[in-house]
């Protein structure tokens, strides 16, 4: 048993954590642009954030799942939306097989289109309303439903991908929009997508955490500072329960997401939908707490409880908790006992 | 005997509010919060409909309706545009307090030009950077002159702020401590000494502002003064007792149309493998919103209803506001859960409402202070049996 993270990571995390201090104000600006700049992906490419998982004797960076998804969470702690946009080249790039070498641009995200087979790949059709990377990834991974069956395909920027950006609750910066297909040629890639969605669920998992952990610090901080009849805030119950709820929601989440990801059995999946489906709970609740300690102060763009509010409910959207993640704890609970 | 149908007087109310909310709100609704600012047109419309004074007398140039026909407004206009709706809310509650503490020159002054629309909205100016729910901490003083008073200070998150023509503003004219020695004053926004601030950036309610007001040397006459002199905190009670109301109405209404977005989704759309409709998990979100803002619903009423009865309804209306401001923003999640990540698309119009019910948690007394309230009348009521 160990629940320590060993050295090179926490450096790494920490280095990350460092990152995001002096990227705070960066951050407020991307955020109102809607827009992550290009200088800042390239910076995320030079430090290898762009192939995290990619062996170091091929140009990656050669990092442990847990190390790249802790390095996710720093992410998610200070841009939520740089966090997906990483997640998705990173984590879902090598689920379905698409290499996630900087080299070859950034990766986008296509879901619920169909596809039929073609002599040299596979023919697109159809809308994804919440494609991630729609307008700027230079490569869309796309999930589609080929006769029913979902299939790991790639599309190049280049061809005929008509798309629009969307303005969104939360993940501001980050570019999701509107991907549409009329008759687009894609490539087969060799990936499994049910790893994919687990390697991106359990991302999520660990950005909802990242988000959590920064609310609570903010909350916390607030808590201390504000006065109120003659006291700190931070001295009344109904302000100290939710400090004291959130920190041990996240406290307990952490521990399942690092069961989840160092797990490389068949319960994989089941563990990351649970891990997933506890962060996300504990932080949702908990950055709406959190803000709601800064009273006024919290609905304004002038504290950054506000995004962690709104990119909380935007990550758990994303990770499908309310129904998807249970059905796939529910389907594990029931297999195992099928199977007594 | 128990009956929950409203009279023909609240119908119409309601009927009139909910024809003004799909005609001209809901229209423009998703562009005033795009574009942000104050929602002239729309307000200056809402006087014409005769909703700027749903609970002032006719004779002051209200409708005379009654609160609960005011608490049915408020949903029905906050079903379609809450940004609108909070403006309105204020308007009616500044004529409301004039009405009810103003002398006959004050009223007669104050409340038919604001009834008209002519004023723009009304505004409270209570809270500050230092007392927000604890309004013992204010600091903004009113001195006596030769010719009335002088108003001194900075107040914080004023509603209409950047163009209300009537201000209730709250200051200290006395150095007696925590809330006794504070007055109320009825200050045009066209005063000189009144200092709008710029609005601010917020989450949600982008089609109305908020602002800070600097009254700087602000002077008035001995008119000013709304109630006697060091009863001001009573005066912001009922304001606030009054507001909650008015707030719990706004928020039943967000969470309704959130809810009724969600259900027109799961109705048109499949999962996976069935109809939407079909899935248990759609079903029972349905479901909870439904109940709870039911239940909100009543709530909401009651305290409208005990109100219009002349009898106490602070406890009720505090356990109204809580209850259904928490409730909606459950509702408002639910829905955008029900939607999926495509329903955080602006498009759609449920992320707005989830992020317009979010203030109605904290404005007119946060969900804490409300627990307070109701919790200090459970304690009297047993320290009576004691």
């Amino acid at each position: 048993m160990n629940f320590e993270l060993d050295e090179d990571t926490i450096l790494l995390r920490d280095s990350v954590r460092d990152l995001g201090k002096q990227k705070a104000e960066a951050v407020r600006g991307w955020e109102s642009a809607r827009s992550l700049p290009a200088d800042w992906i390239a910076e995320l490419e030079e430090m290898g954030l762009l192939a995290m998982r990619v062996p170091e004797d091929d140009g990656g960076a050669g990092l442990s799942t847990l190390a790249a998804l802790a390095v996710l969470q720093e992410l998610g702690a200070f841009c939520a939306s740089t966090a997906l946009t990483v997640a998705v080249h990173n984590m879902l790039g090598l689920g379905l097989g698409a290499d996630p070498d900087s080299g070859a641009g950034l990766l986008g995200l296509v879901r619920g289109v169909e596809a039929t087979a073609s002599s040299d790949g596979f023919v697109l059709h159809g809308v994804d309303r919440v494609a991630i990377g729609a307008t700027t990834a230079d490569r869309l991974a796309v999930v589609a439903s080929v006769q029913g069956a979902l299939t790991p395909m790639l599309v190049s920027r280049t061809d005929a991908v008509s798309s629009t950006r969307s303005r969104t609750l939360g993940l501001r910066a980050a570019d999701i929009g509107s991907a549409s297909f009329e008759g687009v040629q894609a490539a087969g890639l060799p990936g499994d997508v049910v790893t994919a969605q687990t390697e991106l669920r359990l991302a999520l998992g660990f950005i909802a955490a990242g988000i959590g952990r920064a609310a609570l610090a903010e909350g916390t901080g607030y808590a201390m500072e504000r006065q109120q009849f003659g006291k700190p805030i931070a001295k009344f119950q109904a302000i100290q329960w939710k400090l004291a709820d959130l920190a041990t929601g996240l406290d307990a989440a952490e521990l399942m997401l690092g069961l989840a990801a160092a797990r490389t059995d068949a319960d994989r999946p089941a563990a990351a939908a649970r891990a997933t489906l506890a962060a996300v709970q504990a932080v949702t609740v908990g950055c709406s707490d959190m803000l709601q300690i800064h009273g006024g102060y919290g609905y304004t763009e002038e504290y950054a409880v506000e995004r962690l509010y709104r990119d909380a409910k935007a990550v758990a959207l994303y990770a499908g908790v309310r129904s998807e993640a249970r059905a796939t704890v529910a389907e594990s609970i029931l297999a195992r006992f099928a199977a007594q | 005997m128990l009956d929950f149908s409203p009279n023909d007087a609240q119908r119409e109310v309601a009927e009139v509010a909910r024809d003004f909310a799909t005609t001209v709100l809901e229209p423009r609704a998703a562009t005033l919060d795009r574009e942000g600012g104050f929602p002239h047109d729309n307000l200056s419309r809402a006087a014409q409909a005769g909703l700027f004074g749903v609970n002032i007398p006719p004779k002051l140039g209200g409708r005379g309706a009654g609160v609960v026909a005011y608490s049915l407004a408020i949903t029905e206009t906050a079903r379609a545009c809450a940004a609108t709706t909070v403006a309105l809310c204020v308007t009616n509650m500044v004529g409301e307090v004039v009405t009810h503490f103003g002398n006959e020159d004050q009223r007669t002054h104050w409340v038919p030009r604001l009834c008209r629309g002519e004023l723009k909205a009304g505004a409270f100016a209570l809270s500050e950077a230092g007392a927000g729910s604890d309004p013992g901490g204010m600091r903004t003083k009113a001195t006596r002159t030769d010719k009335g008073w002088v108003i001194e200070g900075s107040k914080l998150w004023i509603t209409s702020g950047t163009d209300a023509g009537l201000f209730v503003v709250w200051a200290r004219t006395s150095d007696a401590p925590g809330t006794r020695g504070i007055s109320t004053f009825l200050v045009g926004g066209d005063t000189p000494g009144v200092v709008r601030g710029k609005p601010e950036h917020k989450m949600g309610l982008n089609g109305s502002t908020t602002t800070a007001i600097d009254f700087e040397g602000c002077e008035v006459g001995p008119e000013a003064l709304l109630g006697e002199e060091g009863r001001g905190f009573p005066v912001a009670m009922m304001a606030l007792d009054g507001g909650r109301v008015g707030i719990a109405s706004q928020a039943l209404g967000i969470g309704l149309a959130a809810t009724d977005a969600a259900a027109k989704h799961v109705r048109d759309h499949e999962g996976p493998g069935q109809p939407l409709r079909k899935e248990q998990w759609a079903q029972w979100a349905l479901a909870d919103s439904a109940t709870e803002l039911d239940a909100a619903r009543l709530l909401t009423l009651r305290a409208a209803w005990l109100k219009e009865r002349g009898t106490p309804f602070s406890r009720e209306a505090s356990i109204a506001k809580v209850f259904t401001t928490e409730r909606a923003f459950a509702a408002c999640g639910r829905a955008l859960e029900v939607m999926g990540a495509a329903g955080t698309d602006e498009a759609e119009g449920v992320e707005r409402r989830f992020r317009d019910v979010r203030v109605s948690m904290i404005y007119e007394g946060t969900s804490e202070v409300q627990r307070i309230v109701i919790s200090r009348g459970i304690a009297r009521r047993f320290a009576d049996q004691a």
